[in-house]
Order: structure tokens, then sequence, then C-alpha cells
């Protein structure tokens, strides 16, 4: 279990800069994911991690020890791959082994029919074995064993992927979007399983995905990557309720939060598609365009005569539990999300009308930078207090 | 999916398959033929595939001094036993083996290391390099024969196994082959490898070569049918000993001397030859037609 520090990390590909100054700590034992859209990096930051790539500038630190010029096999990381990369000519004991093998075993251990003659063989042979059968009980590949990987499902490939990992007991854990070949049902499964592994072993795990459900129902803290550049790196709840910049608040929640163009008056008044919020900017911003997203679950229905906006169900989307309601506003080409609970959702049909409104506080401002800008709820009039929203 | 079309296509179809294989067959079937024979059917071409195998007088026998019953036997007994009694047989066949199980495994040591670093190892000049590789495919042997000659003789090699195996041991086509093959391998699998602490070498050889077992199928079908079946360069290097020569020299040993030429034991030594390619061939069929569709080559 270590510690991993990354300062300054730049890659270049040619003319194109991939990363552009990674900063990170990562604290021993830590669940941290990198989340962003595909190129935006994060892949490539976990492969110079591993030392399967040369980072162009900057430093990579485990357990406080510089790696950059550490062969990958030495650095004491393990690492999970999408492909799984199963040797497919061994068997799922062997696959397991091999790690132990090539690090316990001398070269004239391992060579084939001379190996006994070696003294110390059969019992490194025992302590590996032992180990394999400790790898494969916690994620129940002892049936499995004598299989060659031809012959396993997608899940059980994916699990020996992660025994071949976890058999050497490595300081880190590198995931690279390892659920992504599954259906959706076992990467549900998958899901909880690596986060009890996590429990279980509490090593530090770095795991990369695209999936922000996968982000946010595993990790410890999320860190959100866009074009070579962590944009937020927080718990999960944070980097959902209080994103730091538009790119992410997109990026994380689904379905998307729902973004409106707004001004702002020479006294900090925010106006939503032209009508009043009660809302005021901390820092004056004056006569700037500006953004408002609301988060579909945060839109509710309300009277006509309080409502902020009103529109057309265009959709319906029920999910059981909860509804999507996909809305075009009166005036104006602007689509809107809303999430209701079921009941609440009850009676409404394609084509009704609906009036909507929101919770003041909820609101999230982004400048025209598409930066983060910290709200004040101004005024609580009676109107406000009395719209139907929690 | 299944393509249907017309009866009359598919009948076109299977004549002309049909007419092809015939001509493949033909010189099969006639060197078959021939080795069951006897001179006489032969020379007159009677007695239908089989022969009449009626009891023939064995003349050479005869003038060594034996009696005429001695000597009689029937002709496929006589053709396969002079096959092997008047040329060396089994050592032409043991030179053989020697020669092409050296030759294809020494391009495996070559080749194998050449295409994984053509693949998947990122070096300044890779592509250059790999164009030379393309452009060595279009030297024809015969092109380099002579200066080849001329080296080995040079360093005095000629008439040993080093001549019949060193111009052999670089086979572009095999470098060639893995490298597409290799292509097909998923650089995650290289990565495991070395995470899993493999040095490359390691990785060449406990990797890659076990992924790559359909296309060494088909390169060694082609590297061991064209040096078991090779005339042309142990002809040229081989001048003297008989000792040295590979099961196509030994055919010559039939060719027509004083009393013409011994078709039946020539005939029976060339279906002697062949029988282990087709072995093998039958063995493997089913790798090998895996690694060239593999391959991309057909």
């Amino acid at each position: 279990m270590a510690n991993l520090k990354l300062q300054a990390i730049t890659k270049r590909f040619g003319a194109t800069q991939a990363l552009k100054g990674i900063e990170l700590d990562i604290r021993d034992g830590e669940f941290l994911t990198l989340v962003g859209p595909s190129g935006c990096g994060k892949s490539t930051l976990l492969r110079i991690i591993a030392g399967l790539e040369e980072q162009s500038g900057g430093d990579v630190l485990i357990a406080d020890k510089r790696v950059s010029k550490v062969r990958p096999s030495e650095r004491d990381l393990a690492m999970v791959f999408q492909s799984y990369a199963l040797y497919p000519h061994l068997s799922v004991f062997d696959n397991i082994a091999v790690p132990l093998r090539m690090r316990w075993l001398s070269t004239w251990q391992r060579l084939p029919l001379a190996h006994w003659l070696v003294p110390g063989t059969r019992a490194q042979e025992r302590n590996i074995t032992g180990r394999v059968a400790e790898a494969s009980e916690i994620l129940g590949l002892q049936e499995l064993l004598n299989r060659k990987p031809a012959q396993l499902s997608g899940g059980q490939r994916q699990r020996v992927a992660v025994g071949r990992a976890i058999v050497r007991h490595p300081k880190v854990f590198l995931f690279d979007e390892p659920l992504s070949n599954l259906d959706a049902k076992l990467r549900v499964h998958m899901r909880t399983e690596i986060t009890q592994l996590h429990r279980r072993l509490r090593s530090t795990f770095i795991y990369v995905t695209h999936d922000q459900t996968e982000a946010m129902t595993m990790s410890d803290r999320i860190a959100v990557m866009m074009e070579g550049e962590l944009v937020q790196v927080g718990t999960p709840s944070e980097v959902y309720q209080n994103p730091r910049d538009v790119r992410v608040a997109e990026f994380i929640g689904s379905p998307k939060i729902n973004l409106f163009p707004g001004s702002v008056t020479s006294n900090g008044n925010v106006y939503l598609l032209g009508k009043e919020t009660a809302l005021c900017l901390e820092a004056p911003l004056a006569g700037e365009t500006i953004q408002i997203g609301i988060r579909p679950e945060h839109l509710c229905l309300a009277d006509p005569e309080r409502a902020i906006f009103s529109g057309v169900v265009q959709l319906i989307e029920n999910l059981g539990a909860e509804v999507f309601l996909h809305l075009h506003l009166d005036g104006g080409d602007q689509s809107v999300i809303v999430r209701l609970p079921h009941d609440l959702a009850a009676g409404i049909a394609v084509k009704h009308r609906v009036h909507l409104d929101f919770p003041r506080e909820r609101a999230l401002v982004f400048d025209l930078q598409g930066r983060r800008v910290d709200t004040e709820v101004a005024e609580v009039g009676p109107v406000r207090e009395a719209a139907p929203c929690g | 999916m299944r393509h249907h079309s017309s009866p009359l296509v598919e009948a076109f179809k299977h004549a002309v398959l049909i007419v092809g294989a015939l001509i493949v067959i033909l010189p099969f079937y006639t060197m078959l033929s021939y080795s069951l024979k006897s001179p006489h059917e032969i020379e007159t071409n009677t007695g239908g595939f089989f022969g009449a195998q009626k009891p023939m007088v064995d003349e050479y026998c005869v003038k060594l001094g034996n009696s005429r019953e001695q000597c009689t036997t029937i002709p496929v007994v006589y053709n396969y036993t002079q096959a092997f009694k008047k040329a060396p047989l089994l050592r032409y066949l043991f030179n053989g083996a020697f020669v092409t199980a050296s030759i294809f495994l020494i391009q495996l040591i070559v080749a194998v290391p050449a295409a994984y670093a053509l693949s998947k190892l990122r070096w300044w000049g890779r592509e250059t390099v790999f164009a030379m590789v393309l452009f060595c495919l279009l030297i024809p042997v015969h092109a380099i024969a002579l200066p080849l000659y001329i080296m080995l003789a040079k360093v005095g090699l000629t008439n040993t196994y080093a001549a019949l195996i060193i111009p052999w041991t670089i086979s572009v086509f095999g470098i060639f082959l893995m490298r597409q093959f290799f292509k097909t391998v998923p650089d995650d699998l290289i990565d495991a490898a070395r995470l899993d602490g493999m040095s490359e070498l390691s990785i060449v050889w406990r990797v890659m070569l076990p992924t790559a077992v359909p296309a060494l199928m088909a390169f060694a079908i082609f590297s061991v049918v064209a040096h078991w079946n090779d005339y042309f360069w142990p002809r040229v290097v081989i001048t003297g000993n008989r000792e040295l020569f590979t099961p196509p020299l030994g055919l010559r040993e039939f060719r027509g001397g004083a009393d013409g030429s011994a078709w039946g034991p020539m005939m029976a030594t060339a279906t002697i030859i062949v029988i282990p390619l087709i072995a093998a061939f039958l063995l493997a069929q089913k790798k090998f037609i895996e690694g060239i569709t593999l391959s991309g080559m057909k």
C-alpha cells in the first residue's frame, strides 16, 4: 500500500498536448476514479502511472519515491485492462501464477523440465500455489482453475484478470475501464465486487472510466478530466452537487443537467430566460451572459402563476420508480428534462402543458468561460416560499 | 447467411474445380501408378493403375550371378526395394529431415523476434526496415544463387550441411507473415506481460510465440515444403558427397544410365519422398488453413 503523487505531468503526442500539467495526490488506500469523456487523456495518465508510457514532463511518486526511471514491473503496481489481456494459451491457474513466477523464480527455475533440478523450485511452487488459491478463493474462481480463457465468460475473464492483479499484493491497483466489455447486468454486479475487493484489501485503487455511474458509485474521490486537464477532484457528492465547471456539471449526472442561458444585471441579479430569479451573484459580473444549470431532479411542478417556465411534454420515459419528462419550453427552442417521482408524474401525458419551478439554492451558475460562480438567494419572498419544491 | 445460386452456376463451379483437381492429381496418379508397375508395362503403357503384378526377373540381379528363381519378384516389391537398395534413401530422408528442421528452427529464432520488433516496438527507422523486408520478398532466389555460392565456396562451406542451411536461415517471408499476425495481438496483452515482470525476450517466447501457433503452422508448411522439395540449391552446393544428398537429389540416382531410366524405382522413391509431407499436411490441415486465413493470405 502506498500513496501516489503526480507532479505537473505533461504528455505530448507530436503536436497535440494530451496532458497539460496534471497535479494529483492520491492517498494511501484510497479508491480514486479518473473519469472523463473519451480522448480526455485519462487512460494515458494511467499508462504513465504504470510506466507503460513515458511522460513528456513532470514526476510520478509512489510511496514518496520518484519512479520515472523505474520499469513498470518494478513499480509494484498491478493493472487490469479493458480487454482483460489474459494469456490465451495458459490455464486460469497459470495466468494468475505468471506475475509470481516471473518474480519469485529464477530463469532456470522457469525452464520447462530443467526447473525441477534447481533447488528450491518445489518450495516456491508450493508458495505460488498457495497464493493463487488465496486469490481464486476471494474471486470465486476455484472451479475454473484448469480452464483456458477461451472457455470462460466475459465476467469470469474479468475476474481472472483481477486475480492476476491481486495475487502479488501490489501497492497500487490500476483499472483501465475494466467493465466496459461486460453487459449491463454483469457490470452492476462487478461494480459491487470491485468495491468490496477494495474494502477487503485496503490498497490504493486508481480506476479509469468514462462511465459516470461507475465513478459515482465506487469511488472515495472522483477526478474529472477534460481535454488533458484535471477540472475537479472531490468526493462523488461534491462533484455532483458542487461542480466547479460547466463541463463537470454536464458530464456527471444522468440524465444530463439542464443548461439555460441567463444574464446578470449590474447589481448582480440573475435573470434566467429573461425572467428575474431572486438569485444574486456574490461577486459582480455585470452585463455578462451566463449559464444556469438545474439538474432534472431539482425541477418540479408548480402552479401556472408561480412557475418560472412552462412547456409542452414531448416524450415520457418511465423508469418505474421515477419518470423523465422531456419538455419543449414555450417561446424559443430550449429543451428541458425533468425527473419526477412516479406518483407526481401520474396523469401527465405527451402534449400536456406543464409548469415548472426550482428551489433557488439548487441553481448552479457558470460564467462565460464555464467556471462556476457562487450565488446567494437574494430575497425569499412569499411566492418562492410557497413553491412546492423541496 | 446462405447464398443460393442457380444449379447451373453451381454445376459450372464444380466442373471447374473438378478439372482443376484432376490437373493437380494427375502427376501424383502417374507417379503412384508407375511405382507399382513393371518396366515393360510402363514402356507399353499397359496394365492399368496397379499393373498385372506378374512375376518378373531382375536382369541386373542375374548378371551378378544369382539364379533366375532367386531374382524373380513382383514389380511393386522390385520397385520399392530398388528404391532403398540402389541409393541410400534412408540417409537422404534423414538429410532432408535434418536440413528442413534446422532451417525452420533457425528461421523461427530469427523471424519471431524480428516480427515482434517490427509490429509491437516503436523505434526510429522501423518503417524503413519493414520496407526493406518487403523489398527482399521480391528478390528471386535464383538471382542471388551465384553470389551466395561463391561466398560459401570462399569460406569453404560447400558440401556441408551448413551450405544447405545457412542461406535460408533468414526468411523475409516468415518475418512478414509473423509480423502481420503479431499486429492482430492486442497491445494490452504485451503491456500486461510487462507489468507481470516479463522482459521483452520473455514476451516474444512466452506470450507472442504461443499465441501465434496458427501462423506458425502456416509458415512451417511453407518452409518445410519448400526446403524438403528443393532441388535447385542442394544441386548447387552439394557437388560430390552423396552422403549429404537430400531426397530430391536422390531421385537423380535413377536417371537414365546405360540401361535407360529406371522409372519404376524412381517413382517409388518419389512416392516415399512425398509421403511425409502429405501426412504432415493432413495432420495439420485445420491449423494450416486457420493460419492462412488469419494472416489474410489466400
